[in-house]
């Protein structure tokens, strides 16, 4: 028995005037459909494919040995034989080319999921826990991140040597607390809602509310920083083979490749030219998924900027 | 409009507004609106949100917001249209003679510059002072708000004042150059009542003294109704009625104004408020009445075309085709039902509860102090406070979300853990809350299935798993939702739609104890009352006890039987909703009651 | 004094106005208790100082484990060479003192370091000191002149995008920023070094003048590696930029402003960009500590005579004592960095400056 004597009260929700216009897509995305629906996102993941392929399989394709010295004449240009000329060795650029994309690959995924699993989860516990665990979790976040990244991991390798697993696992050191204060950020933001505090109230346990109302909001934000950090480890791990600090010779490794042709610039440029192509392009179609991930998660508080 | 003889100050004629969709299409939400600002005057401009008053009145002084466009009219201030001007002319004229103060000033007032320089900036831009003769006008500012200690007022940052002394500040540098316009925008919103009362009070004095013609843009038609002279109601981009403050909150003639007033809880009548189903159109309606869907007098007429602002007499105007029909006094009001308590024993006893806030290292305040109190199975009861009472903080006590550190929770004769993860779960099965807000309590990655139907999978063990999805349709139906938002998200439904699944949710896993933690706040007026509505139902419905908590005593008159005064922690005074409103005690209720402006008088 | 007839605001106080009836006494230890300490900026100071020193600590301890986890015999036939006999191995590690405990080899050398023996290098032979002392200089040099240009740049250009947000002006910009962003530091040397040394021969392939060339050409050899690091930093910084003054352009005290009259260039920089600054710094000095490694990398580009190239060749040649030393001395120098990034955010953020006056 309700108040006011409407001819509408029986009505559950009047119909609008023009419901047609009144709809606008405000449902939430999944991250895929987000970079997808834009360019950028779309060139990222095109190039991102083809790097891949190329990093992958390309060495099958590979018309001489990887190795193998003086398989044509030194420093020579481009010519039918060898695609990309050759290097100050003899060695045929485009095989090697095709085979030195792995260590820059393969070492920052392993290193920025390793960083997600142990950072991400330390920051998510600690945003939501809050008091002394929090405290503590942050404070150690805070002193990793004071020591100076590069610095850590040269001196690090100047210990233990350059093995691919002490390279993943400085890599990942060096991120954790990065990640762990991205996802604690993000989790901070979402624990704060009432729908956190409902599930509480109805008595549900820690896990259960950390999978079930927390990660489904913080998905986005994380998948966006996971792209990134592939970047910036893509970035990382060049430099380190670049510096003679991690792939060693006479591995086909693209930043030992530039580090090597580097003095024969005026003579063989594509020696250097080449793989430095092909770390810009795997490093630049990352980004461009993380930018488009990342942008087009804001839209919602991105609001206008004032015509000064 | 018709003027009392006050000269004409701002004159806006047919102001079209636009703003740009996310498709790039735009979408007109003001249409074609007029009105006048006199001299000393106060021009009231109410309507809920989204009917498109803060988008005219800041078009009206040619301001664009972002994404907005200007599609037409002109607004003239001494014989130049200020729709024409470029931003570096209207930069000479905002501040100096239009002056615009926004809804919360802890925003407004930029936090990095302390309020001595705030003040001074339009002071010496617009009229060069400096020096001496700068600071003496700065202090005599201040002083005219009533602001304590001036001198030193000047060298500190606006965090450090309470949120009636930083509109204060607001309103001192808005009237710093002595503007011909002044510009309300919701000034009082989010201010405690009392503060509310006084920063209105200041108002009109500024107003008389100084002779500004001022407009008052508000949801809340009471308020308007007591302080403005002219008074007109926006309804979907348009004005739907205008006239005298007295004449539109006495005698409305428009179905939605009527609506609205009757929407509107009652401090002077018990327990009278009726809603206003479905909700307004995003953007302006010109083949038809834009309230027609939702109108108890609708006519086939009145979709067929567009409807014209009629003058009925002298200053009264209406956007009804039958305007002269209506009643001319608010249709009268049924009252909510009444939940009989007739159980003996209380169902939930609070007893000298106390809690706190902060960790030992940074220092803890306590916030609940020696809360006692008592509710019967199937009782109403309200407890009214202002911002810092602990109401809130005791509700959620109760809940297990802040456990208390002294006192003592029983529940049906079982004591309740001080954390709700600890109690059993027939007991958490019991208490069920509701939210104040909308947005933050219902997850956005969750279906409305998702939503409702957790509560029946945890609590309802009547409901087998293949029935689950028929017992989350039954209750939208009891909320009166359609069983087609099943499949929806919350970002894909309007707030009073939100809100309302957020009581399915409470309701579904049949709780004997609702508590509702300033469940209307956040709602225009009109969808407050329907939700008021549903909640008194479904309460008598399923016989479930109700605390609800609200800084607005008129909601708590409205659904409540017995209420409980709270102030710094403290309960004040705890009585009967008949005998709290008639014969308050405590001094503190006294305050309260007479803050609450009073100028809609009931049928 | 209020004028009559005005409502006080005695009420209003933060502080809550004497209730009408006395409030009952509370119950002991319900007391409000405040927070303890008495002197916040002598504290909040302290703590720094406190924090700064712990982090060389923590980086001179990392540095010392690393590089001393060679066992002591391993160490000796680095320096003396691979035919060397077991009886000589053992004369250097006794001569070294490298047969002591790990923990009393890192106290000694910590001592030294801090009373300014650094030791001298079992690899040149000579000081480790006089080796680094003067490439700090030049190191330091760079990264400032680098930070110098690219600070100004990037938040210029980010209020430039900001304001304009949306816009191609924008897009096109962020786009660049984002392709700029992923290069390495190597290759944007490499590529510069490609285009102003290999091709137009306007500047110096290497930066070797800086040991004997003249007042010109090491000023000419500056060029390329500061435009390196300047072009890395850049793109981070200046979507940060973009990013906080977005939000304080867009919030209700930029409107209000405007709304005031104010001048364009006030409106922006005094109120808009003045909120900006706490979240712009903090970012900065995050990223700050990752953007100056790159001067690592870009002294080995170019054959710079920094500290950066240095420490490479110190790893490469096992050189311990001088990675220690610039381990050290390079963390410093980022610490100091951060220090003055907080001391700023202090400054900017008025919440802050008020609890420390």
């Amino acid at each position: 028995m309700t108040s006011g004597a409407v001819a509408n009260a029986d009505v559950l929700e009047p119909e609008p005037l023009h419901p047609a216009e009144e709809e606008e897509d405000a449902r939430p995305q999944s991250a895929w459909r987000t970079v997808i629906g834009n360019v950028e996102g779309q060139i990222g993941l095109v190039l991102g494919v083809l790097m891949l392929g190329l990093i992958l399989f390309g060495r099958f394709f590979a018309p001489y040995s990887v190795t193998e010295l003086g398989v044509g004449p030194q420093t020579a240009g481009p010519s039918t034989a060898h695609l990309l000329g050759t290097d100050n060795l003899g060695r045929d650029v485009f095989s090697r080319f095709l085979a030195g994309g792995d260590t820059i690959l393969l070492v920052p995924l392993l290193a920025v999921t390793l960083a997600f699993v142990v950072g991400g989860g330390l920051g998510m516990l600690g945003a939501y826990a809050r008091g002394q665990v929090d405290a503590l979790i942050t404070r150690t976040f805070d002193l990793l991140l004071t020591l100076p990244p590069l610095l850590l991991v040269l001196v690090i390798i100047a210990g233990l040597g350059t093995s691919k697993a002490v390279l993943v696992m400085t890599v990942a050191l060096v991120f954790l607390p990065r990640v762990g204060r991205v996802v604690r950020g993000a989790t901070q933001a979402v624990v704060t809602n009432d729908y956190v505090a409902a599930a509480q109230a109805r008595g549900e346990r820690t896990t259960a509310i950390l999978g079930r109302e927390v990660l489904p909001n913080i998905a986005a934000p994380a998948i966006a920083d996971f792209a990134l950090r592939i970047t910036y480890g893509v970035i990382f791990v060049a430099t380190l083979n670049f510096l003679g600090l991690g792939a060693q010779p006479p591995a086909p490794d693209w930043g030992l490749m530039v580090a090597d042709s580097r003095n024969f610039l005026s003579v063989a440029p594509l020696a250097t030219l080449a793989p430095a192509a092909g770390i810009a392009a795997l490093s630049i179609s990352f980004n461009l998924i993380a930018d488009a991930l990342t942008r087009h998660l804001t839209r919602e508080t991105a609001k206008g900027v004032v015509p000064v | 409009m018709s003027t009392n003889g006050a000269p004409a100050v701002l004159e806006v004629t047919d102001l079209t507004v636009g703003y740009k969709r996310g498709d790039g299409r735009m979408n007109e939400v003001v249409w074609r609106t007029s009105f006048t600002l006199e001299a000393g005057t106060i021009t009231g401009l109410a309507g809920e949100s989204g009917c498109g008053k803060s988008t005219t009145a800041l078009a009206a002084i040619g301001y664009r917001s972002p994404g907005s466009a200007i599609l037409g009219g002109t607004s003239v201030l001494d014989g130049v249209d200020l729709l024409e001007l470029t931003t570096p002319k209207l930069r000479s004229i905002w501040g100096s003679r239009i002056a615009y103060v926004a809804q919360s000033a802890s925003t407004a007032l930029n936090p990095a510059i302390t309020v001595g320089r705030q003040l001074a900036q339009p002071l010496s831009v617009h009229l060069g002072l400096k020096g001496t003769e700068l600071r003496a006008r700065q202090i005599e500012l201040l002083e005219a708000m009533g602001l304590p200690e001036p001198e030193a007022a000047l060298d500190r940052y606006p965090f450090q004042f309470s949120g009636g002394q930083q509109q204060r500040v607001a309103i001192a540098i808005a009237l710093s150059c002595r503007p011909q316009v002044l510009l309300l925008d919701e000034p009082t919103t989010g201010l405690d009542v009392t503060t509310q009362a006084r920063i209105s009070a200041l108002l009109r004095e500024l107003v008389r003294e100084t002779g500004v013609a001022t407009l008052y843009v508000s949801h809340d038609l009471a308020l308007l109704g007591g302080l403005a002279d002219r008074l007109a109601v926006m309804y979907a981009g348009e004005i739907v009625e205008e006239s005298d403050a007295h004449a539109v909150t006495r005698t409305p003639r428009h179905p939605y104004t009527q609506a609205l007033i009757a929407a509107v809880p009652s401090v002077k009548k018990p327990r009278a408020v009726a809603g206003i189903a479905g909700r307004p159109p995003s953007h302006v309606v010109l083949d038809a009445c834009s309230f027609a869907p939702r109108c108890p007098y609708v006519l086939p007429a009145c979709t067929a075309d567009h409807v014209p602002l009629r003058r009925l007499n002298g200053s009264h105007s209406a956007r009804c085709l039958r305007a002269d029909e209506i009643a001319a006094s608010p249709k009268a009001t049924t009252a909510l039902p009444i939940p009989p308590v007739t159980a003996p024993k209380p169902l939930l006893e609070v007893s000298d509860v106390w809690c706190e806030y902060g960790t030992r290292r940074s220092g803890t305040k306590p916030v609940v102090k020696g809360v006692s109190f008592e509710i019967r199975p199937g009782e109403t009861v309200g407890i009214v406070g202002e911002s810092g009472s602990g109401k809130s903080t005791l509700l959620r006590a109760i809940a297990g979300l802040h456990p208390p550190v002294d006192g003592a929770l029983v529940l049906n004769g079982e004591e309740l853990a001080r954390s709700a993860v600890k109690r059993p779960r027939a007991l958490r099965r019991e208490l069920q809350l509701v939210f104040q807000n909308p947005d933050s309590s219902l997850n956005p990655r969750h279906t409305v299935e998702d939503i409702v139907g957790r509560p029946i999978r945890l609590f309802r063990e009547d409901v087998p798993r293949t029935k689950e999805k028929d017992a989350v349709a039954e209750l939208l139906e009891a909320v009166k939702l359609p069983g087609s938002l099943l499949v929806r998200y919350p970002a894909e439904l309007s707030g009073g739609q939100k809100q309302r699944i957020a009581i399915a949710r409470a309701f579904a896993a049949r709780p004997s104890l609702l508590l509702c933690d300033e469940v209307t706040s956040a709602l225009d007026v009109s969808v407050q009352a329907t939700i008021l509505e549903l909640i008194a139902d479904l309460a008598m419905q399923f016989e479930t006890a109700v605390v609800f908590v609200s800084h607005d005593l008129a909601v708590v008159r409205t659904v409540a039987t017995r209420a409980l005064v709270m102030r710094n922690g403290e309960v004040c005074e705890e009585a009967e909703i008949e005998q709290l409103f008639a014969a308050p005690q405590h001094p503190y209720t006294r305050e309260l009651l007479s803050a609450i402006p009073e100028s809609i008088a009931a049928a | 004094m209020p004028e009559a007839g005005l409502p006080t605001v005695a009420g209003e106080e933060p502080a809550a106005a004497p209730p009408q009836s006395a409030p009952p006494a509370p119950s002991p230890g319900r007391a409000i208790r405040p927070p303890r300490s008495r002197f916040p900026r002598l504290e909040s100071v302290a703590r720094q100082l406190g924090a700064a020193l712990l982090t060389l600590l923590v980086i001179s301890l990392v540095t010392f484990a690393a590089t001393n986890i060679k066992s002591p015999t391993d160490v000796a036939r680095n320096a003396l060479g691979r035919e060397t006999s077991e009886s000589q191995l053992q004369a250097y590690v006794k001569q070294h003192g490298l047969d002591k405990p790990i923990y009393i080899r890192y106290g000694n050398w910590l001592g030294d370091f801090v009373a300014g023996d650094w030791g001298t290098s079992a690899v040149t032979g000579r000081e480790v000191r006089a080796d680094v002392l003067p490439r700090l200089g030049k190191t330091l040099l760079l990264s400032l002149v680098a930070l110098g240009v690219a600070l100004p740049i990037s938040i210029l250009v980010g209020v430039f995008m900001a304001r304009r947000i949306g816009s191609w002006e924008d897009l096109s910009l962020l786009i660049a920023t984002v392709v700029l962003a992923a290069l390495p530091e190597f290759v944007v040397g490499i590529g510069l070094l490609m285009l102003f040394a290999v091709t137009l021969h306007w500047l110096p392939v290497d930066s070797t003048a800086l040991s004997f060339g003249t007042t010109v050409e090491k000023m000419k050899a500056y060029v390329l590696p500061t435009l390196t690091l300047v072009i890395a930093m850049v793109p981070y910084i200046a979507r940060i930029a973009r990013g906080a003054a977005q939000e304080s352009l867009a919030a209700p005290y930029t409107q209000a402003a405007l709304l005031r009259g104010l001048p364009r260039r006030t409106v922006i920089w005094d109120h808009a960009m003045r909120n900006a600054a706490v979240p712009l710094v903090n970012a900065v000095a995050i990223n700050l500590v990752y953007l100056l490694s790159g001067v690592i990398v870009v002294e080995n580009v170019f054959a710079f005579p920094g500290i950066g190239q240095a420490l490479v060749q110190a790893i490469a040649q096992g050189d311990t004592l001088t990675v220690q030393a610039i381990a050290l001395v390079m963390g410093a120098m980022f610490i100091a960095i951060s220090l003055a990034a907080d001391l700023l955010v202090v400054y900017f953020n008025p919440r802050l400056k008020a609890a420390t006056a």
